[in-house]
């Protein structure tokens, strides 16, 4: 057969990408397992740092379990609930992506670039050790969505960390939110005064008031322009606002147990 | 003769024709992966065994394919293969793979893989093109790491991770951005074309 033949193209190209598909679903398939388990590693590791917890890469499990609980907040009221109202999510079930799925609320205004709708149930962490509360937060960069965690002081005055678990943003500028240094510019920023979020992110070099603004990274312009509006976003009215408002968040946990 | 040719093809492109000094190719990888020893050496991996496999599997369906499409062909085995390792690197090397990012995914168009599929490995039998593209591999990896032992070493202080510079040492932070990488490239294709002016280039 001759191989420039308009058969043997096709038959070639339909050939090589049968082959070509098996191959990486069977790769992607086969361990997402793992990966699974490797992102939820991750995501302990990354609340963890946000807590100021040194931990080890084989520690991360154990000291998650013995440091940190997880609570079921409703957004709407700002209580912990025991599971959402249609029944099918408890605390331990609950994930975001089960969440959007079942349980979302339409939003009017949607400055984090959520589609419109946000969850409406979601977890937070509490560290009683600190009296922190650990809030997930996520929005839109530049390039794509960044998932990440906000610790806060019980009474959410002040922040204690911020973590970025993941993103897909320019590295080297945008990337540049994993940068211990940038993070460590957020620890101890004001973030609700008066139950108004006051904490902001400037443009590079345009900070005025440093005990609630944060410097934000140069060449990453749209990626720090999205990083405040997701932040001010869940610290919010329309985010965890009415939960952050709640007082004595971490000693009514305890007193249930 | 059959051994020795397997040696050179395996051999030559780490010093006599390295893709990076003397071709210049897959310099974009070089300068982002190389501010740590141990990220480098998951790329140098994950480079080794794409452009080993992707230029035998070319070889092996070189007769068959249509010359009309080849470089689609060339692609969607390498971009295959890309993927694959990427998935491999999330299951059993998350935090590496997570900070080598999109430069995994970039293997894709690297210079050097598609070169070496389309230079190589569509004229000559695989076992040959699998050597040839474990050479180029090395080839890459070589600079790579001499990069990054420099950049990391100069810049964080450290070895994969270990401290190794006095403490008095105040590490210099120009290294762990992208121009160093620049230059220290740029002096290794210097000293390496001084020991070897053959591959030196008409002015």
């Amino acid at each position: 057969m001759n191989r420039d033949s308009i058969k043997n193209t096709l038959v070639v190209s339909s050939l090589l990408c049968i082959i070509c598909s098996v191959l990486v679903s069977a790769a992607a398939v086969g361990l997402k397992q793992k990966q699974q388990l490797n992102k939820e590693l991750d995501q302990k590791k990354n609340i963890l740092q946000v807590c100021g917890i040194p931990f080890t890469p084989d520690s991360i499990n154990s000291l998650f379990s013995e440091n940190i609980q997880r609570r079921l907040v409703d957004l709407r009221t700002g209580q912990y609930v025991e599971e959402t109202e249609n029944g099918h999510l408890t605390v331990n079930t609950y994930t975001l992506k089960k969440g959007l799925q079942t349980d979302t609320t339409n939003l009017d205004i949607d400055p984090a670039g959520l589609g419109g709708i946000r969850e409406t149930h979601a977890v937070v962490f509490l560290y009683a050790i600190k009296n922190q509360v650990i809030i997930p937060i996520r929005g839109r960069g530049l390039w794509s969505t960044l998932f990440g965690y906000v610790a806060l002081a019980e009474d959410a005055s002040t922040v204690s960390g911020i973590t970025f678990y993941q993103h897909g943003e320019t590295p080297g500028l945008g990337g540049e939110v994993d940068n211990f240094d940038w993070k460590a510019q957020w620890v101890g920023k004001a973030a609700i005064e008066d139950g108004q979020v006051v904490i902001e992110v400037k443009k590079q070099g345009q900070v005025t008031d440093s005990r609630r603004q944060i410097d934000g990274i140069a060449g990453a312009t749209i990626t720090t322009q999205g990083v405040n509006r997701l932040v001010r976003f869940w610290l919010g009215e329309q985010g965890f606002g009415k939960y952050l408002a709640q007082p004595n968040k971490i000693q009514t946990t305890t007193q249930k147990q | 003769m059959a051994s020795n040719k397997a040696k050179d093809v395996l051999f030559d492109p780490v010093l006599k024709d390295n893709p990076i000094t003397v071709q210049v190719l897959g310099i974009c990888s070089a300068l982002a992966v190389t501010t740590k020893l141990d990220t480098s050496l998951t790329m140098c991996i994950a480079v080794i065994v794409v452009v080993a496999f992707s230029s035998a599997a070319v070889s092996l369906i070189r007769n068959h394919i249509p010359s009309s499409i080849r470089i689609i062909v060339q692609m969607t085995i390498i971009a295959s293969l890309v993927i694959i390792v990427d998935q491999f690197l999330k299951a059993y090397a998350y935090d590496t793979s997570k900070q080598l990012s999109v430069f995994v995914g970039l293997i894709i168009t690297n210079c050097i893989v598609m070169g070496r599929a389309e230079g190589f490995a569509m004229k000559n039998n695989p076992w040959d093109s699998f050597l040839d593209g474990i050479g180029n591999g090395l080839g890459y990896s070589c600079i790579l790491l001499i990069v990054a032992f420099f950049r990391e070493l100069l810049g964080s202080g450290t070895l994969f991770g270990l401290q190794v510079m006095p403490d008095i040492y105040a590490t210099n932070g120009l290294m762990l951005l992208s121009p160093s990488a620049f230059f220290l490239i740029a002096i290794i294709i210097w000293i390496v074309r001084t020991l070897r002016p053959e591959q030196m280039e008409e002015a």
